[in-house]
């Protein structure tokens, strides 16, 4: 226990270069686009003196290592800045929309997992027979529909068609969970479905290979019934490197599903970053980033504890 | 008829009418509540009407701000704030009564000190208001309830520059501009139907009905008159998806929808429950020349490329449907609007690819590039730039089209060195003075010491048909110039629930004496 709570703290300590380097560089790239914020700002019909009248007032016209050493010595104190754009700080504006994001990926990872374990676990006890043709073929398919497109044919049918569902839009949990469910579910799905292929072939693999194992063998001859050699024995050794999948899909997606959320229009960190950068919301982007690369650095943290407990052999 | 059949028939025509009359007078009546969901094609930059040229700024800001003056249905200036004002001393002094008992959302009452305030800070950061306050003496608070506006020599532009849609002169109490100072309101408040509730970034704006509200007492008359909140609340929606703004639409969480593809037309038409709108509000595409430096100081090379251009094919490119386009020259692109003229229509839509080749020999064009830098995140602009590209190809120029977001292309213009054309589109002017593409500041720096002296002219002078006629003057100058490509006007595709009544269709939308039919 002290050798892992030795291991978690390293890596956390390690956390701290990574995001100064990161912060360094995104800080940098952005400056570099061409565009800034006090155009967006004013708009398209703006005079040219007033925009640079504006980008002097926000302090855009002094040198780069300037507002670099200004913006890191705030950072350092845990202050963000304020966005350019929302009225509000950027540790707000991000902590606004940690909520539907992280509850979207959630929802999509339990998908995800609901439908690729299940499919590649099937997919390996019965190798090239049609179910695992069919079921790998549907992962294929799964990794190569764009989630947008699949995402639009979801609100055609259940929304529009149907109109079981809203076509878009976010309810926050503290609203009720119900009206909190009716707004994912078709995110969820759109997301869920393109997770779980790669979760399925991942599982598929995996579970050809232990079932390969000596251990399997001794449990069969031990008389034991297949599920309980599949569930009880296979299944745990596989759930490493499906574990592994998940995290990383899952810390991805904490900025990656911008798809999803223009399709939904749900109001996550994914589309908040996309619209930053496209208004140059210089503090909300490199703010949105740190947090991104965080939550990255943490989930891998918690799925490589995990290890510790899926497989009693890893010792930190 | 046989005399026994009369009675029944007289029985069912009496039903027939008593029913009409019951469904015509039910539906024109309207109804108070609800909450209206109007999806927008995005976030605004901020609440502060005064603040930015951006159009979905000043859609909302309509709701709770109201200026002194706006636009009636005809695109004439109708009082709105104001009660009523008099011109005199030849045109330099501007008396404004202003309306008694108007109540701010915080309950005070508006005065003269309130708009003289607002009105100073708008003079200094809106492009209209600007223009308009380097003609202003002075602009003082007579009494509580009158303003006077004392101009440095005579003026037509005081009015419509008061009434401007884009960028509102609107009215704030004096405290909130004092609080503001140099940088954006803090506090949304103004006189208008609607008052500032909430506003979740990325989410939703919303607005409650200000139940105090002050109304005029004619009826409603463009974007004035009577103005009464029916439904209790407004919620802006940013929806920058086209194709969820229509699923929306389509399965009823939205009541109107902005912005939408014209692709979607007729899928949308044959949809009961929806009424597809097609606006006309004045704008346009142009092609703007960089006249600072470059290939394109060249007059000669300018109407080269002008001679070369089908615009029916550049707009059928961009938009697809008949019914989202029209051929017009007007730089005021409304036929409503009193402006309007055809002068300089001969040099438009020429589709002489002989004349081109002509022109391009004697401007001496020796077969430079031409940067040429257009957004995707308005696919007309993209689209027609596209097409004019292959038509000035044809012969003999040659283009390197761009492709930058639109952040990027709104600095980049602002370098005369990077580029020959950029692509944008105009907006509808509610007074020629305010043309963009005329301004010797603007990228594109038309500095054509001709036309400054004319609108010099134009801004001083009160007599509508002498400005008319001065007007045309310019007019004919920009068609011989050639500052920019002017392609022809584009309408705007909006949606609305069939259950949605009492909406009017002026070149910005607006939701005051709208209600849900239950």
């Amino acid at each position: 226990m002290q050798n892992l709570l030795g291991y978690i703290a390293r890596r956390i300590l390690a956390l701290l270069p990574v995001m100064g380097i990161v912060a360094t560089i995104v800080f940098f790239l952005i400056h570099l686009i061409p565009g800034d914020p006090a155009s967006v700002l004013l708009g398209p019909n703006a005079a040219p003196s007033d925009v640079l009248k504006l980008r002097a007032q926000m302090g855009l016209d002094k040198p780069l290592y300037h507002q670099f050493l200004l913006w890191f010595s705030n950072a350092l104190q845990g202050d963000l800045g304020d966005s350019i754009f929302l009225g509000r700080s950027v540790t707000r504006s991000i902590l606004e929309r940690a909520e539907p994001t992280l509850v979207l990926i959630t929802l999509s990872s339990i998908v995800a997992i609901l439908i690729g374990i299940p499919a590649g676990a099937l997919a390996a006890v019965r190798p090239n027979k049609w179910l695992d043709k069919a079921l790998m073929f549907t992962a294929i398919l799964g990794v190569s529909i764009p989630t947008f497109w699949f995402g639009i044919m979801l609100v055609d049918l259940f929304s529009v068609q149907l109109n079981w569902l809203p076509a878009a839009g976010y309810s926050s949990i503290t609203s009720g969970i119900w009206a909190n469910l009716r707004y994912l579910i078709l995110p969820a799905l759109s997301l869920g479905f393109n997770q779980s292929a790669l979760i399925a072939r991942i599982c598929r693999s995996s579970m050809l290979e232990v079932m390969q194992q000596d251990y399997i063998r001794t449990a069969r001859s031990k008389g034991l019934a297949e599920s309980l050699v599949i569930l009880k024995h296979a299944l745990k050794n596989v759930m490493i490197p499906t574990v592994t999948v998940i995290g990383t899909t899952f810390a991805v997606l904490i900025g990656g599903a911008v798809v999803t959320e223009i399709v939904f229009n749900i109001p996550g960190i994914g589309l908040l970053i996309m619209n930053s950068v496209l208004r140059r919301d210089y503090p909300v982007i490199q703010g949105c980033v740190l947090f991104i690369s965080v939550a990255y650095v943490l989930i891998n943290l918690l799925v490589d504890v995990l290890y510790a407990y899926l497989d009693p052999r890893v010792k930190y | 008829m046989k005399r026994k059949f009369v009675g029944p028939v007289m029985l069912v025509l009496v039903a027939a009418f008593i029913i009409f009359s019951w469904n015509t007078l039910g539906a024109a009546e309207p109804k108070t509540g609800g909450s209206l969901k109007v999806a927008m094609i995005g976030e605004p930059p901020s609440l502060d009407g005064h603040w930015t040229t951006a159009t979905i700024v000043s859609i909302i800001s309509h709701h709770y701000l109201e200026p002194l003056f706006t636009f009636g249905d005809k695109y004439n200036i109708i009082p709105m704030l104001a009660e009523s004002y008099k011109i005199g001393a030849g045109a330099k002094v501007y008396t404004i009564k202003l309306r008694q008992g108007v109540l701010f959302h915080n309950g005070k009452e508006m005065t003269s000190a309130d708009v003289v305030a607002s009105l100073n800070r708008w003079g200094k950061i809106a492009t209209v208001g600007k223009r308009l306050f380097s003609q202003v003496e002075s602009l003082k608070a007579v009494d509580k309830y009158t303003v006077e506006f004392r101009m440095k020599g005579p003026s037509g532009i005081v009015l419509p520059s008061l009434a401007n849609v884009n960028q509102l002169p609107g009215i704030y109490p004096k405290e909130v501009i004092d609080e503001a100072g140099d940088g954006m309101v803090k506090q949304v408040i103004g006189t208008g139907p609607f008052k500032f509730v909430e506003r979740m970034p990325d989410r939703y704006i919303k607005l409650g009905r200000f139940d105090k509200y002050v109304a005029r007492s004619e009826p409603q008359d463009g974007f004035g008159g009577k103005k009464i909140a029916y439904v209790d609340e407004i919620q802006f929606l940013p929806v920058s998806e086209v194709a969820t703004r229509i699923a929306g639409m389509e399965s009823g969480d939205y009541h109107f929808a902005d912005r939408i593809a014209p692709d979607s037309y007729k899928r949308l038409k044959e949809n009961p429950k929806l009424d597809p709108i097609i606006v006309r509000n004045g704008e346009y595409i142009v092609h703007v020349f960089n006249k600072k430096m470059g290939l394109f100081t060249n007059q000669k090379l300018r109407q080269a490329a002008l001679a070369a251009l089908d615009m029916e094919a550049i707009m059928k490119g961009a938009f697809g449907q008949k019914e989202f386009y029209e051929l017009d020259n007007s730089v005021v692109g409304l036929k409503e609007s009193i402006w309007w003229t055809d002068v300089g229509k001969e040099q438009y839509n020429q589709k002489n690819k002989e004349k081109a080749k002509r022109l391009l020999q004697e401007a001496g064009y020796k077969g430079e590039t031409i940067r040429w830098i257009c957004s995707m995140q308005y696919d007309f602009h993209y689209k027609s730039a596209l097409v004019a590209k292959q038509q000035l190809e044809d012969v003999g120029f040659k283009v390197d089209l761009q492709v930058l977001d639109w952040a990027s292309l709104v600095q980049r213009r602002n370098d005369p060195a990077i580029y020959e054309i950029f692509t944008t589109a105009m907006i509808f002017y509610g007074d020629p003075t305010q043309v963009l593409q005329l301004n010797c500041d603007w990228p594109g720096w038309t500095c054509i010491p001709q036309v400054e002296t004319l609108m010099n002219k134009l801004a001083q002078e009160t007599v509508f048909e002498k400005r008319l006629g001065t007007w045309k003057e310019i007019h004919k100058i920009y068609w011989d110039e050639v500052p920019v490509l002017q392609c022809g006007n584009y309408f705007v595709f909006r949606v609305k629930q069939r259950t949605i009544q009492g909406n009017k269709n002026m070149i910005e939308p607006f939701y005051w004496n709208v209600w849900i039919e239950k």
